[in-house]
Formats: C-alpha cells, sequence, structure tokens
C-alpha cells in the first residue's frame, strides 16, 4: 500500500521555491529510482523519470507535475535586521500577519521567522481597517541587525512553515500542496505501474518555475517531443463564496481551448468505464498550468489536464481530500493500459 | 525553566484547568498551601518568619483563543474571540477545537485569485473554521457550540528569540515558578497567585485580592513591545532585550511612586538593566488588586514580548532572566517595602 501521508508530509516540508527545486527533486528521485529504468535532471532543473513500456512501436506520454512552491525575497534590510519582502507568486498579504517563514540563509540555512504585527492594544482606529499590504508587512528573524547582513541578502528567498494536519474526512492541510499534492500523485501512480502491462514509455516530469511561467514543462516536453502529454495541477475547490470542484468528489478534468479534445474524450471514458468520478472544469481562456506551455511545445502535443481540488490555494492551509489523489491514480493507469500501437496510429492528423 | 512547556500548554481565558494542573504538579513540594478558588485561581503560600503582613506576587495562567460560535451546515465553524485578538490575523492560521474530542481545524479565506475585491478588510463575520467535515451532521457528538478553540504554535528558538503562543503571561507563571522552586523562606508570608480570566476583563484578580487581602502586591505580566520599523518610535511602549519593564501607569490606574521607587532601587542596587514603560496602554491586573478592599500597594514589572495577543509572540531571552532577577529581588525584599 501506498504511503500518502508519509510521502505529502515530507514533499510539502521539503523547500522549493520557484528556481531552487533541487533539494525536492533529489528526493523524489531517490523515491522513485528503483521502480523506473532511468531518471535525469535536465537544464532547467526538472526530473525526469521514464517507465519504459513493452510495446514494439512505443509512444511517448508524458505527465507533468510542478514542484516548485511559491514564496517571497527579501527586498530590503531594515534597521534592527527586520526584512521587507516582495511575493515571488500570488500570495495575498492579507494572510500573512503572525505567519511562520523560512529564509534560506546564504549558506542554505533555513532560518525561522514570523510576520510582524501590531497589538491590538496600541493599533490606532484608523489602521483597524486597513488591509495589509507588502508595505504594511515586515518580517522578522529575531536575528541581530550585524548577523542579519551577514547571512541574508536582497533577494534571499522565503517560503513558508506549515505544519502538516490531518482533518476529517481523511483530508489535509499542509503548505504545498500545489503542486506537490500531484507530484506524490505521480510517485504513486509510478509504484502502481510496476503492478501492470504498458506498451508506451511514461515520462514523468516534475517539473520547476511552474508559477513563475511555466519554464520547466515548456522545456522538458520540447526535449522530450511526447505523443501525448498529461498536466495535473490543483484547481480551485468549491468554498465559502465559490463553485467549482468539490472535495472528495473526483478530480477535475479540464476543457477548454488549451485541452485536446481526443485526449479529454479518451480520458473521460477511462473515467466512466470504472466508474471514477471525474467531473467536467471548464477552461475558457489558456490557463497558467504546466498544459498551457505542454500544448504548444515544438509542433504542438495533444494535451490534458486533470486538477486536484483544494481550498485555500497558495496560503500555508491549502486542504485536499486523498479520495481525489487515489481517484486520480487509478484513471491514469487505466488511461496507460490503453496506450498501444493502435492508440500511436489514432493521434496522426491528416 | 519550565516556559517552554507551559507555552505548549491550552489555557483560553476560563479553560485554565490544564496549565493549573501543570503548575501544581511543579510547585507542590515547594510551598506549605495550596489553594483553588471558585474562579479557578491557583493560589500557594510560602510562610514568612513573620506573618504579620501577607506579600502576594501575581500571573496570569489564561491566554487568548476562540471559542464555538455557531456550526454550519456545511460543517464549517464560526467563532468568537476569547480576548483582545485583530481579525486581520486570523486567515491561514491552525487552530485545535478542544470539544469532546480534539479536533485539528484551519480558519479559511478565498485563494487570492477568487476574491471580488482583495481590498476589503478581514472581518469576523467573514471568516470560519473548517476541520475537514462536510456537514454539521459529522460534527455532532465531536464539538458543540461553547467549546474553546486554541492556537497550537510550539515554543520555538528565533534567532536570538524566542517564538510562542501566550508569552502573555505564561512568562510570569514562569518566573514565579523559577522563585518558588529557590524555596527560600521570605521574611512576610508570600502568596502566589497563578490567575485566571485576565485577558477577558482581569477576574480572577478581583477573587484573589480577597482571598489574600496582601499588603503588597507585585505583577508578573507580559507586556506589548511594538519596537518594530514601520511603527512610529513614540508608539513603542517597551523594547526588546532592555530588561524588566517597569510600570508607572496603565490604563486604569497610576501606580503609587512609592511602588514604582522601591521597584526602581531594587533593580538599580542589583544592577539589573530595566526599563520605564513608556505608553500609557493596556491594563492588567494590577487595577484589581489597587483597589480591592481599602486598597492596596501593588506594582508591576513585565517581560516585554512583541506580535502578543497573536499565535507567533516574541520575546528576549535576556529579559525573561533579567525580569526574574528583579522578581526575586522583589521577593527577597519585600519587607524593605514597609520601611520607606
Amino acid at each position: 500500500m501506498f504511503d500518502w501521508e508519509r510521502v505529502l508530509k515530507t514533499i510539502t516540508s521539503l523547500y522549493g521555491i520557484s528556481g531552487e527545486e533541487l533539494s525536492v527533486a533529489n528526493w523524489i528521485q531517490k523515491e522513485i529510482s528503483p521502480f523506473v529504468q532511468k531518471t535525469y535532471i535536465n537544464t532547467l532543473g526538472s526530473l525526469v523519470a521514464i517507465k519504459e513500456g513493452v510495446g514494439k512501436i512505443k509512444g511517448k506520454l508524458m505527465i507533468s507535475t510542478h514542484i516548485d512552491e511559491i514564496g517571497f525575497v527579501v527586498g530590503a534590510i531594515l534597521d534592527g535586521g527586520f526584512l521587507k519582502v516582495e511575493p515571488r507568486g500570488g500570495v495575498d498579504p492579507k494572510i500573512l500577519q503572525a505567519q511562520e517563514c523560512l529564509v534560506r540563509s546564504i549558506n542554505g540555512e533555513m532560518l525561522p521567522s514570523v510576520f510582524s504585527t501590531v497589538p491590538p492594544h496600541l493599533i490606532k482606529p484608523e489602521e483597524r481597517n486597513k488591509v495589509a499590504s507588502y508595505d504594511t508587512l515586515i518580517l522578522d528573524t529575531g536575528l541581530s541587525e550585524e548577523d542579519v547582513k551577514k547571512r541574508i541578502r536582497i533577494g534571499s528567498p522565503i517560503v513558508f512553515k506549515a505544519p502538516f494536519i490531518s482533518l476529517l474526512n481523511n483530508r489535509f492541510s499542509s503548505k504545498t500542496l500545489d503542486d506537490r499534492a500531484c507530484a506524490t500523485i505521480s510517485i504513486a501512480t509510478i509504484k502502481e505501474l510496476t503492478k501492470i502491462y504498458h506498451e508506451w514509455d511514461i515520462y514523468f516530469v516534475f517539473s520547476t518555475q511552474e508559477e513563475v511561467g511555466l519554464k520547466g514543462a515548456g522545456t522538458s516536453a520540447w526535449e522530450i517531443n511526447p505523443d501525448v502529454a498529461i498536466a495535473m495541477d490543483v484547481g480551485f475547490a468549491s468554498q465559502e463564496g465559490y463553485v467549482g470542484l468539490s472535495l472528495g468528489e473526483g478530480p477535475g478534468l479540464a476543457v477548454g481551448p488549451n485541452f485536446t479534445p481526443k485526449i479529454v474524450k479518451d480520458i473521460r471514458d477511462v473515467a466512466k468505464n470504472e466508474s471514477i468520478p471525474l467531473p467536467i472544469e471548464p477552461s475558457a481562456r489558456p490557463g497558467g498550468t504546466d498544459a498551457g506551455a505542454i500544448q504548444v511545445s515544438r509542433g504542438g502535443v495533444p494535451t490534458a489536464l486533470i486538477s486536484i481540488p483544494i481550498k485555500y490555494m497558495h496560503t500555508p492551509i491549502e486542504l485536499l481530500d486523498l479520495k481525489d489523489c487515489k481517484y486520480t491514480v487509478r484513471i491514469l493507469t487505466e488511461y496507460i493500459k490503453n496506450l498501444d500501437t493502435e492508440y500511436l496510429e489514432g493521434l496522426k492528423w491528416s | 525553566m519550565v516556559l517552554k512547556e507551559l507555552c505548549n500548554l491550552y489555557g483560553v481565558s476560563g479553560n485554565e484547568g490544564e496549565v493549573r494542573n501543570f503548575i501544581r504538579n511543579e510547585i507542590k513540594d515547594y510551598v506549605d498551601e495550596i489553594k483553588v478558588d471558585c474562579l479557578g485561581n491557583l493560589m500557594v503560600k510560602k510562610r514568612g518568619r513573620n506573618c504579620s503582613k501577607q506579600i502576594m506576587f501575581l500571573a496570569h495562567m489564561d491566554e487568548v483563543g476562540l471559542m464555538v460560535e455557531k456550526i454550519e451546515k456545511n460543517g464549517t465553524i464560526k467563532f468568537q474571540s476569547v480576548g483582545g485578538i485583530l481579525p486581520s490575523i486570523f486567515p491561514a492560521t491552525n487552530v485545535k477545537i478542544l470539544g469532546k474530542e480534539t479536533l485539528s481545524g484551519v480558519i479559511g479565506i478565498q485563494p487570492i485569485h477568487l476574491q471580488k475585491s482583495v481590498l476589503s478588510p478581514i472581518k469576523m463575520d467573514s471568516l470560519y473554521i473548517d476541520c475537514g467535515a462536510n456537514s454539521d451532521t459529522e460534527l455532532n457528538g465531536k464539538i458543540e457550540i461553547g467549546d474553546y478553540i486554541t492556537f497550537i504554535t510550539k515554543f520555538s528558538q528565533l534567532g536570538d528569540l524566542w517564538e510562542g503562543k501566550a508569552f502573555d503571561d505564561r512568562v510570569g507563571c514562569s518566573i514565579m515558578i523559577d522563585i518558588l522552586k529557590e524555596n527560600i523562606t521570605p521574611e512576610f508570608d508570600t502568596w502566589f497567585v497563578f490567575a485566571t480570566q485576565e485577558e477577558v476583563g482581569l477576574r480572577g484578580s478581583i477573587t484573589a485580592s480577597y482571598h489574600i487581602k496582601p499588603d503588597f502586591a507585585l505583577v508578573l505580566e507580559g507586556t506589548t513591545a511594538c519596537d518594530i520599523p514601520l511603527v512610529e518610535r513614540n508608539r513603542y511602549t517597551t523594547q526588546l532585550g532592555k530588561g524588566p519593564a517597569i510600570s508607572i501607569a496603565h490604563n486604569g490606574l497610576v501606580f503609587g511612586k512609592k511602588v514604582f521607587t522601591f521597584l526602581k532601587n531594587i533593580a538599580e542596587q542589583k544592577q539589573i538593566p530595566f526599563q520605564v514603560k513608556e505608553k500609557i496602554s493596556g491594563g492588567n491586573d494590577a487595577t484589581r488588586i489597587a483597589k480591592a478592599e481599602k486598597g492596596t500597594f501593588v506594582g508591576s514589572v513585565s517581560v516585554p514580548v512583541r506580535y502578543i495577543h497573536s499565535p507567533t509572540s516574541v520575546m528576549h531571552p535576556e529579559d525573561y532572566i533579567n525580569t526574574q532577577k528583579l522578581a526575586m529581588g522583589i521577593f527577597n525584599n519585600s519587607q524593605n517595602f514597609f520601611n520607606q
């Protein structure tokens, strides 16, 4: 049995702000090496793992999940050693007061820090309803100014520090489920594939720099040149004030210009045949997922996107339901079983 | 020092039992008498050589937190603050609901991508706790309205400083425990009160003063520090690393000059760095003690705490040591207060 909790807990705790994902890539590489034929890290740092199929004429399926995380960088070192920060990726400043973070020092140490708050005793009436912005927040490392200047510089990366928490109904809350939850689904799928017969070669890509413009997935797709690609990312789950996918009721299958109709239909059919819930996620505009970059790689790649619903995206309390992850492993595995020479032929455009 | 253990315990105002039991167990071998009153105050006595005067040290056990106000049909939980907490610190915070079962939960907020207006301030009525339930019925028998909810931050090192929840006022409790463990017989009978309900209106100290009727009392607190850039210098109140803060006045009380001078003289004689609390803001149990019965001499000595009343407050280890020294000096010399 795949130990979801162990893998999710570990993988979400690893440091990997966009552009510095190596420790995540290394950890995954160790975790999956026994189950695949080849792994390597490519130019932009994405980890590629090849699970070879047994067909004579083999197609290539690329499954892409990103391993970078949102965070901040140091914008300025203020008097007393306090830090001003700038976001790297879309982080709402309203959630930041009293949050714990880790600042990566020049030497690679992860220094604990907290975002400032002004206590209710001292806040001015006119400040009470003021909305927090990056101009009104500072980060406190508890170090002297001298020490800060030795260990931290402008541009030093900062990520959330948050506990991995088990909730009711096999739901979990943590930082960085976006998109390490999907990376975990890829790891689980790799282990599942060792139990089945499949013809195609499956390229699992753990891509970098998604949050800053889909860099790792685009370059990996160019290099691999897949026949079909499936990207996996987190999608918005229904919560107070928003109706979207529902936690525990299946991953979403995106429909829209960014997603190739044949692949979408085939994945949908697989889910139908296996009675796995797979609601459609309308996506009218090409979105900000790896699928966007992969579809236009080289002369074009037939591409689909599976979305794992989470609540509270881009916060330290992202929340998912394990059922959706398990459904996704089954969908991928069943889809991969269908991939043969005939399927490859069927992709040709005339 | 048991500050770490104390801060990791859950003791929102009115629910101080876990803290009280821990403290009772820590100090039971060092005291001559233990009393708990109907408000839950833990009052312990160190018998002096002379019982003609009663000295009282007081620190409060309770901390700010939350309470379940309503369980919605969709399984989310509305809450009230217990004590003064700004709504803006709540979003994306981890909590525990202490019901029949202890449930972990997170305080939800809409993702920035979906907010209609990112510039609306955080309001209490838009906040809720999500513990993974799909409906209110799933929570039946687990939690109910009125259950306490606590922050869960663990005590940790933050650079040269300490970070944790509830420094206000477990730091005072911890220092009183340190003094008791020295096991010194004082000149006068000396009571140590671990009080309840400070954060909801300074309530435990009302009945504690009635029980003990002190001739001289000292409140040991964790107080506001706002010594950060972006806050004007004239709003600082206290600063980390500059020693215990001795109060001249706070909301609701002007400390007598006699008390202030007595405390200051001890700090100076023992060469303990100290600061005078600069701004009249906030109030503490001293207010209650001062006006108890015919009036009581009371002083207030505090450890500066940054980001107080949030899950991630910050204090300086040296301030702990120096406040402990000053409190010890006061304990050993309280008889001199009456000779001034």
